[in-house]
């Protein structure tokens, strides 16, 4: 069998129900309340504020997850996972930042929250972003396609339409991942106006207000559109791919 | 044939409910009042619910807006499970139509969006402050930051709605080819 695409470390388990655990135990803290309701206040220093507090049991589960992923998939592949989040989560932080100076709403979308409400609940989302968000991306390198259907095959004696149709999600789960990131460079360079300060030419900032709502409903539209026909073209050579993994597993030439 | 077409369905199904998470994660624009957030999710939830009918409409909702919830904002989880999946679903109930006309179409996706916007509303306004007597982890919103959420959700709903139209009305043609 080709090891080279299977990681080392900790998820390099043989038996694909040891690995679903062995991922689920990983991935449970961050999809509950579990961290949430862990308070480590008491234990601090007097002034430590509390939004800082909030954080520290997300930062020490993100110590043991990112070294489960270090060991499994290296420092680059790590690395790999946070330039995904990254950008995410800067995004999310810059936005919370930006929204309440926003003339007229940005007030009124603050609701009864005050400054350090919005403050405390930034750093908390811009944390959890930064650990939570390379985990299903850790979760999908650690079943690539062709030895998910052979571990399938090893232990049901053939390929389930089930096992085809999981291999199928955590494929195209994958694709639309690819798709995304070059897609949003592609329109970043499609509306460098938008993006882009040093580029931004209208004459008048009335002029800008006024046409920022039919232009994000157009840009909403018209990005989701071609992000649905990247993502669809990719289905055709994804299946043709799967039965070509198929019945190269089937013919016995990619076994152990 | 038969489980090749099957396959191709689900293929097609599982790229709208990975569409949704994915959108959804990657265009985060907060709202302070409730720590929610705004976001172009719903564009392929109501596509989902008129192509594809209303138990694929719900899955995609469900799935795929409550797993993109599941990264950053556990707490949205309960609500945005429910409130997307009765989206999807009832989209997809007023639209089953062998040749449903462009009114009808319109009516489900607009149906759709009034049920996220309500959805939400009912949720921060009612049930979280309810359920965060007891527990904590829900206790982040009241009524009057919930009345403040209606303006971004209602934004979010007609771009929902456009965007859901346009993508039935593109690949419907596809569909019917098939």
């Amino acid at each position: 069998m080709n090891t080279e695409n299977i990681p080392r470390g900790i998820m390099r388990i043989r038996r694909l129900s040891l690995r679903f655990a062995a991922l689920f135990l990983l991935i449970f803290p961050s999809l509950t309340p579990l961290l949430n309701m862990v308070s480590v206040l008491p234990y601090l220093p007097a002034g430590v504020p509390v939004g800082v507090a909030k954080t520290l049991p997300y930062i020490g589960y993100g110590g043991v997850a990112f070294s489960i992923i270090v060991w499994t998939v290296g420092p680059a592949g790590l690395v790999r996972l946070l330039a995904a989040a990254i950008p995410i989560a800067m995004a999310v932080a810059f936005a919370r930042a930006v929204v309440p100076n926003i003339p007229l709403i940005g007030q009124f979308l603050q609701g009864s929250k005050t400054d350090e409400d919005v403050a405390a609940a930034a750093l908390l989302q811009f944390v959890t972003m930064l650990i939570v968000i390379p985990l299903p991306l850790f979760a999908v390198q650690c079943f690539p396609l062709a030895e998910f259907i052979l571990r399938f095959r090893q232990k049901f004696g053939s390929i389930s339409e089930t096992g085809i149709r999981v291999a199928i999600a955590l494929r195209i789960y994958s694709a639309v991942i690819d798709a995304i990131a070059s897609f949003w460079r592609a329109w970043v360079e499609e509306n460098p106006g938008r993006i882009l300060p040093r580029h931004r030419s209208e004459a008048s900032s009335m002029q800008k207000f006024l046409k920022f709502p039919l232009w994000f409903i157009g840009a909403g539209r018209t990005w989701s559109f071609a992000l649905l026909i990247y993502a669809i073209e990719q289905i055709p050579p994804l299946i043709y791919q799967l039965d070509a993994t198929i019945s190269k597993l089937e013919n016995g030439r990619g076994g152990e | 044939m038969v489980e090749s077409r099957g396959r191709v369905n689900f293929a097609l199904i599982t790229t709208f409910v990975i569409l949704v998470a994915v959108t959804t994660t990657i265009i985060r624009i907060p709202v302070p009042a409730t720590t929610g957030y705004f976001n172009l999710g719903d564009i392929f939830i109501i596509g989902a619910g008129l192509l594809f009918g209303p138990l694929a409409g719900m899955v995609v909702g469900a799935i795929g807006a409550g797993a993109a919830d599941l990264f950053g904002y556990p707490q949205f989880v309960l609500a945005t499970v429910v409130t997307k999946g009765v989206e999807g679903l009832l989209v997809g109930l007023v639209a089953q139509n062998r040749n449903p006309k462009a009114s009808r179409i319109w009516f489900a996706a607009s149906l759709g969006a009034a049920t996220m916007v309500v959805g939400y509303f009912v949720f921060e306004a009612f049930v979280y402050p309810f359920l965060g007597k007891w527990m904590p982890f829900f206790n982040i919103t009241n009524f009057q930051d919930a009345v403040v959420e209606l303006v971004p959700n209602a934004v979010q709903g007609v771009i929902g709605a456009v965007g859901g139209v346009g993508i039935w009305r593109a690949l419907s043609a596809l569909r019917s080819e098939r």
